[in-house]
């Protein structure tokens, strides 16, 4: 048939392939800062030190690489499942190229030392704004396309993808109400001591919450039953699990503060709800994985299907480790040291990063009209670098971190210090190397992933798929 | 008790009650085929590529 309506697959091409692009990028500069703490003397200059290639490192992999990865999958989703294309071409035109400017302007003021210093929230106010547009034009296109669905019930990958960009707003905007400085990027926050701390905290948990998790789960909700050739183990289990994880997360920040100027109340309300989070975390997992029933075997031969699997492993490990770190006592034990370091990364190499890859993967070939990635062996290939990468990145922080809890809070009988801060930084010094290499592996995978890419567009053509007819029943 | 404290306690037994409320309806006889529908539906979309270049 002739005009045939399509989905609009262009601007879902755009961020898949940019996902995989900072992905590189993001990583590439975690892997410096992680040589830059074993060999102390890449600190070059201003620009190039770790205290300003760190932000530059967490905003590039958290919103360059998790962000573009969830703006592709959400685009795909939303039109699959509502049968409809996007309500705009335009305003998800805009979408893509303000997020990259969003992304470029970051990379040069981060180095250049522009920062609000909260963390997460390092851009100066200017860049705030625009970020602030660009979400509304994203919130635009997907609730438009929401609104104008072929098909009556709203899938519940769309529900998480909703809670990732309302809350993701509003964190946004409570978080980075400041008054600037005219002329400046300089700012003044418009909160003050511990009532500033408490604002960032549950700002940053709720990225956790919301950005890290929920949009995550929309990838996962729709990605692995599709791979796995099966439908969701239990539908109403998810409905649940949805707003049992949107009640609950938005009171775990405090666990960020325990032991600080906040309220003690406030520490154990947070650390009583954080406790709670692990009963809607393990019903994600345990539904994502039980849809596999019936279907391990194609664990076999799948490597898309191991990036999702395994990704919803370490997503059940790092949400069990989550909430036993925010009990005060183990909290005494684990906060300032690098096994918090070592938990971020097992969420966000093992789950964000494993289960973004797999959607990639799936998505790659239906964009570009092929069936399959040009290489399956390579697939495989960067399953394994990524799982030995992050499991060695991990571990060590695991084995430094308890190490450094301990060493600082050991006295001696008359109740002094029983080491200096620096013999816990030597102690720490191997596992730093051992850090380096899991985050070199789990980069040079992505440079796998990249030549794997690239040879299936080359041997593809961008086609945009036609809208199949609605089903009688639906 | 001041009013805001009073608002607090309202709102967070009406959360609750809300998400007593949404187990029993998502867990209820009633919707148990439109749900097993909707994820039959999702997972019954073809988008494979060359399944398109038959239609």
């Amino acid at each position: 048939m002739e005009n045939q309506a399509t989905y609009n697959y262009k601007v879902v091409r755009q961020f898949a392939i940019m996902t995989v692009v900072w992905g590189i990028v993001g990583m590439l500069v975690g892997v410096i800062i992680a040589a830059q703490m074993f060999w102390p003397e890449l600190n070059f200059g201003p620009y190039f030190h770790f205290g300003r290639l760190r932000p530059l490192h967490t905003n590039a992999v958290i919103f360059a690489f998790g962000g573009c990865g969830l703006f592709a999958t959400s685009y795909y989703v939303v039109q699959r499942t509502c049968n409809v294309r996007l309500i705009s071409d335009k305003l998800a035109a805009f979408h893509f190229w303000g997020w990259q400017l969003v992304i470029l302007l970051a990379a040069i003021t981060l180095p250049l030392g522009y920062t609000q210093g909260k963390e997460y929230a390092e851009l100066a106010w200017p860049i705030d704004i625009l970020i602030t547009v660009v979400w509304v034009c994203y919130a635009i296109v997907f609730f438009g396309t929401i609104a104008k669905r072929k098909v009556k019930h709203i899938y519940v990958a769309n529900w998480f993808y909703g809670a990732f960009i309302i809350a993701v707003a509003l964190l946004h905007i409570v978080n980075s109400l400041v008054l600037p400085v005219w002329g400046t990027m300089d700012s003044y926050p418009i909160y003050s001591g511990a009532v500033d701390a408490m604002v960032q905290w549950w700002y940053g948990h709720n990225a956790v919450g919301f950005f890290l998790t929920a949009g995550f789960l929309g990838m996962m909700y729709y990605f692995v039953p599709k791979q796995a050739g099966r439908p969701i183990y239990s539908y109403r289990l998810s409905v649940v699990h949805f707003w049992a994880l949107s009640f609950t997360y938005m009171w775990a920040g405090p666990h960020h503060l325990h032991y600080t100027a906040l309220p003690d109340w406030t520490q154990s309300l947070g650390m009583v709800f954080s406790l709670i989070l692990l009963a809607p975390s393990w019903g994600g997992m345990i539904n994502g994985i039980m849809t596999l029933s019936g279907a391990w075997h194609k664990l076999r031969t799948d490597p898309i299907l191991k990036f999702l699997v395994t990704a919803l492993s370490f997503y059940g490990m790092s949400t069990f480790e989550g909430p036993m770190m925010a009990i005060k006592s183990v909290n005494a034990l684990s906060h300032y040291t690098d096994w918090t370091v070592g938990h971020v990364h097992s969420g966000a190499l093992g789950w964000v990063a494993m289960i973004t890859i797999g959607s990639i993967y799936y998505l790659i070939p239906r964009l570009f009209g092929r069936d399959q990635m040009f290489s399956v062996k390579l697939i495989e290939v960067h399953f394994w670098m990524a799982t030995l990468g992050t499991v060695l990145y991990i571990a060590s922080m695991w084995i430094a971190g308890v190490t450094q809890g301990l060493m600082w809070s050991a006295l001696n009988s008359d109740g002094t210090l029983a080491y200096s801060f620096i013999e816990a930084v030597k102690a720490s010094y191997p596992y730093y190397f051992i850090r380096f290499l899991g985050g070199v592996m789990f980069l040079s995978g992505m440079l796998l992933m990249f030549y794997n890419v690239m040879r299936t567009i080359s041997e593809g053509k961008a086609v945009d798929a036609p809208i199949p007819a609605v089903a009688a029943h639906a | 008790m001041d009013l805001q404290t009073e608002a607090r306690i309202v709102v967070t037994v009406l959360g609750f009650i809300l998400f007593l409320g949404i187990c029993f309806w998502a867990f209820s006889r009633h919707n148990k085929s439109s749900f097993d529908q909707e994820a039959q539906r999702v997972f019954l979309d073809d988008d494979l590529p060359s399944s398109d270049k038959q239609s």
